[in-house]
């Protein structure tokens, strides 16, 4: 009997770690693609000189991250998140102000963030040592 | 508050159901291998415990790795005696018929005191009452003592044939040869050495031979006469 539960246990162990390696990787992949291309709007809006356009699109932004983020946090570290958090808040006080080369600067560190989160899930080498 | 104890809560029973699986029940039963996750886990559990910003996956995932390696070791050691001894290393006789063993005392950085110590611990206090004296993979000391001078000294005993396979070094130190045990099976019916679960020569100069449950476990006491008339 007990052999028989931790045999089940060992494989139920093995699917559910398959899945941890899988699922949430290929969620991250997914999100993050499209919040970059949601960053891409809100900076070709603002170079354009579209604010309320720049806006919407940064709304559209925060809310699609909001999202990923009360998932992510379930297996994230959440200083890693806070990490992504800090440039995207300050994305949208440049816009604010209507600091184009500040947002720049905040949505390359806001992509840069992402691609970091990304790695550690997706379980990249250089992070292995 | 209240999330820092439960996750305390979750992370105890997470533990205690994955050491409960491991099938270990005390640490002095523990392999290097088993001491591995014992430890680890504890200190892989501390860090989610007392950090909320780390979600308890951060916990439960390496536990989960350590615990599927221990019973990929745990299940190759089962399988092969050679990956085992890799793993655990082989019991080491310090003393042999009351003589220390120097050479191999020193290979296994085990000093005097250090015997003199366990000996103590198995309310064994006076060398000279040892007649074997054994390492155990686990750390922990088997001692036989000597009895009245005028009784017969204990033997030790030795596996000869363990899970289907030959233990040369036993058979080496015995001087016994391979095909003549097997003559001897034969006459117990025993037709492979695969059916052999262990064939053990016990001190008094018998053998005790079990069979595999698929030939029904059978239990076969070989007297010493018998033994010894093959075996010379």
């Amino acid at each position: 009997m007990f052999v028989k539960v931790r045999r089940t246990f060992t494989v139920l162990s093995v699917l559910f770690l398959l899945g941890l390696f899988l699922l949430p990787s290929l969620y991250l992949r997914d999100r993050c693609a499209a919040l970059n291309g949601l960053c891409d709007a809100v900076l070709t809006d603002a170079r354009s000189g579209d604010g309320p356009a720049a806006r919407e699109a940064y709304g559209t932004l925060t809310e699609a991250y909001e999202a990923m983020r009360r998932k992510a946090e379930l297996f994230m570290d959440h200083q890693v998140m806070d990490d992504v958090t800090v440039p995207l808040v300050l994305m949208g006080v440049y816009l604010d102000a209507e600091d184009v080369v500040s947002l720049e600067a905040a949505a390359a560190e806001f992509r840069q963030a992402l691609s970091c989160m990304l790695a550690i899930e997706t379980g990249d080498i250089r992070l292995l040592l | 508050m209240l999330i820092l104890f439960l996750r305390a809560v979750l992370l105890y029973l997470f533990i205690l159901f994955i050491l409960r699986m491991t099938g270990k029940r005390q640490i002095a039963d523990l392999q290097p291998f088993d001491l591995i996750i014992t430890m680890a886990a504890a200190d892989l559990a501390a860090t989610a415990i007392s950090d909320t910003d780390i979600p308890l996956l951060y916990s439960i995932v390496p536990i989960l790795a350590l615990y599927l390696v221990q019973q990929t070791v745990a299940f190759l050691s089962l399988r092969s005696r050679r990956f085992r001894t890799f793993v655990c290393g082989s019991p080491l006789l310090l003393v042999r018929e009351g003589v220390l063993q120097e050479g191999i005392m020193r290979e296994a950085n085990y000093t005097v005191a250090d015997l003199s110590d366990h000996l103590r611990a198995q309310q064994v206090f006076d060398m000279k009452s040892v007649q074997y004296a054994i390492l155990e993979t686990n750390g922990t000391l088997s001692v036989l003592e000597k009895q009245a001078a005028d009784q017969p000294q204990p033997k030790l005993s030795y596996m000869l044939i363990l899970d289907g396979e030959w233990c040369r070094t036993a058979l080496r130190h015995l001087h016994l040869q391979p095909k003549v045990l097997r003559e001897l099976l034969k006459r117990y019916g025993v037709k492979e050495i695969e059916d052999v679960f262990y064939l053990q020569y016990l001190g008094d100069g018998s053998l005790r031979l079990q069979l595999k449950e698929k030939r029904g476990a059978k239990i076969r006491d070989i007297p010493k006469k018998e033994a010894k008339e093959l075996c010379s």
